[in-house]
């Protein structure tokens, strides 16, 4: 047996230097087996994979598809025509064209046991297998990756990556311009966060929803170039969702969001018939402030470049007062404060939108 | 109950050592990775009481007989084969190699999921203790020990030359001899500005050096 003592016993000094030198882009952003995690690696092997064949002048001949299902080993047992592969996703540079395969980690699985060609087929099998409402990334073409975080046919809408190779910036400007482009695409909209939109109520968790939503949208936009975490702690709190660049490069800025939605109503939990109850405009006000001091001090803590509190706004009328008050504690302390206005209803969007004067 | 005290107590170990081997399945059932062959279960074992300190999970045991490419825990594969034989655990199948050598391939049994279930429900300890196999059954396999375990001459503490064939390896962390945790922890520290979880982060890291070191050694 070769062996060796350096500074750490048996271990190879200049692979752990390695290690040292190229691990910033594999820093996990979630536990091993959670749906972040999951999508997050996927997405990125995915990602290299198109790069690879563009770099190499290839075309995808049929699309690669992966489900995620928490415990494979079950699914596995169900169907046992799908063969296990271990090593599946562990490169970029497989030859993945035509896969439909499952999962709970990064790399490995089970796939299903022939090609498939085209979207009906792929369709048809998901449903065979009871997969239509497993979150599911897949890769169209060298250019288009696709993520449906509830399935193929799960209520909410997909995720469209374009991949190109054109530079990708991630600095504040760039960070707000997706922040306000997820506003516009994605939480612009009268449906899915609300309960009653007549009554003002919101889904139970709104905050969980819109936070969940914004970490996807932000993976697309950065996981090439940056982690993008939820929940990380810091200090005695946990920040909402953090942008951390692993390229190196000095432009590169990083950022905490702390997200607040502002609402005119409790939404009732226990008796989903009984009268929500008000929640007040200066519970509003402490509720945003509170999110200011929130991300200065997670953001001072970790010294990030960046803070943002992003107001998600359910309250009718479009109210300007909240804003009004925050602006002045988010100047004092650096935080670039953002409300983004929830419509209840198309009318709303239109009447916010297309003013008669 | 110290250290000391617990590595002295041998019935005691073989109901933690039970317990870890049944979470390694599970976690390895549930992630896909499932049969594990016997050495893959050893080196998994034995990376997990390496690292079980970046998860605050003491150890099952802090030494392993240096003997082979592989570290191999005798009287704990007595413990497997008894869990396989009470249907706990089954054996998938086996390959049988040169001069009576065989290594068996493990799943989970018809008894096993169920215990499984009620071990997490009511132990704190046992979720921390499937957190770790978790993080370190995504960080091995699909990479280096789908394909090789033989870990010895590369490994912190199993490779040290001041260790010879033969001899115990011992890393109990009062003779800071944990070396795999060191490396773990150097690595943590170089990458701090990515703000990495000490926990997960350290095992995948050590794992990320493992398998870029087999296939320097290779």
């Amino acid at each position: 047996m070769s062996q060796s003592s350096g500074r750490f016993g048996g271990a190879l000094d200049a692979v752990v230097e390695q290690v040292a030198e190229s691990a910033a882009s594999s820093i996990s952003v979630a536990d091993a087996c959670t749906l972040e995690s999951f999508l997050d690696g996927w997405s990125r092997t995915l990602t290299e994979h198109a790069r690879y064949l563009r770099c190499n002048g290839a075309s995808l001949q049929a699309p690669i598809v992966v489900a995620y299902v928490e415990e494979v080993g079950e699914f596995a047992r169900q169907h046992p025509t799908w063969e296990r592969r271990a090593m599946l996703g562990a490169s970029y540079r497989d030859t993945f064209t035509g896969i439909l395969a499952v999962g709970t980690a990064s790399v490995g699985g089970y796939v299903y046991p022939q090609r498939l060609p085209e979207t009906q087929a792929i369709e048809t099998e998901l449903s065979v297998a009871g997969l239509l409402g497993a979150p599911t990334v897949a890769l169209m073409s060298e250019t288009k990756l696709l993520i449906w975080p509830d399935g193929v046919n799960g209520d909410r809408n997909f995720f469209e990556r374009d991949l190109n190779d054109g530079p990708i910036v991630i600095d504040l400007d760039a960070i707000d311009r997706v922040l306000q482009r997820f506003y516009e695409d994605r939480a612009r909209q009268n449906t899915k966060w609300w309960k009653n939109a007549s009554l003002r109520t919101t889904i139970e968790r709104p905050e969980a929803a819109v936070q969940d939503e914004l970490w996807l949208f932000l993976a697309g936009a950065f996981s090439e170039v940056a982690r993008i975490r939820k929940e990380d702690v810091s200090g005695n709190g946990r920040s909402d969702i953090t942008v951390l660049p692993f390229r190196g490069i000095s432009q590169d800025q990083s950022a905490v969001l702390e997200l607040k939605t502002l609402r005119d109503v409790r939404t009732p939990t226990k008796n989903p018939d009984a009268t929500p109850a008000k929640i007040s405009q200066q519970e509003n006000i402490e509720w945003a402030c509170s999110g200011v001091q929130q991300t200065a001090a997670y953001r001072d803590h970790e010294k990030l470049d960046g803070a943002f509190l992003c107001l998600y706004d359910f309250c009718a009328g479009n109210p300007t007062v909240v804003e009004g008050v925050v602006a002045p504690h988010a100047q004092k302390y650096n935080v670039l404060s953002r409300r983004y206005w929830i419509t209840a209803s198309h009318e709303e969007h239109r009447q916010d939108r297309y003013p008669l004067d | 109950m110290t250290l000391i005290q617990r590595e002295a107590s041998p019935l005691q170990d073989e109901g933690i050592w039970k317990a870890w081997i049944l979470i390694c399945l599970a976690e390895s059932d549930r992630i896909g990775a499932a049969p594990l062959s016997a050495t893959q279960l050893h080196v998994t074992l034995y990376l997990a009481n390496t690292l079980a300190a970046l998860f605050s999970i003491n150890r099952v045991r802090g030494r392993v007989l240096k003997r082979g490419v592989f570290p191999f825990y005798p009287d704990v594969q007595r413990e497997i084969d008894r869990l396989a034989f009470s249907s706990v655990l089954e054996i998938e199948h086996v390959d049988f190699g040169a001069r009576g050598h065989m290594n068996a391939h493990y799943a989970l049994g018809s008894g096993g999921a169920a215990i499984h279930r009620s071990l997490l429900a009511h132990s704190p300890e046992a979720m921390r203790t499937a957190k770790l196999f978790r993080e370190l059954i995504s960080a091995c396999f699909g990479r280096f020990l789908s394909t090789n375990s033989a870990i010895g001459p590369i490994d912190a503490n199993y490779g040290s030359n001041f260790v010879l064939e033969g001899e115990v390896v011992d890393f109990s962390e009062w003779t800071d001899e944990n070396k795999n945790l060191e490396v773990a922890r150097y690595l943590i520290d170089r990458l701090r500005a990515m703000r990495p979880h000490a926990d997960r982060d350290g095992v995948r890291l050590y794992c990320d050096y493992l398998d870029k070191a087999l296939a320097t050694a290779e």
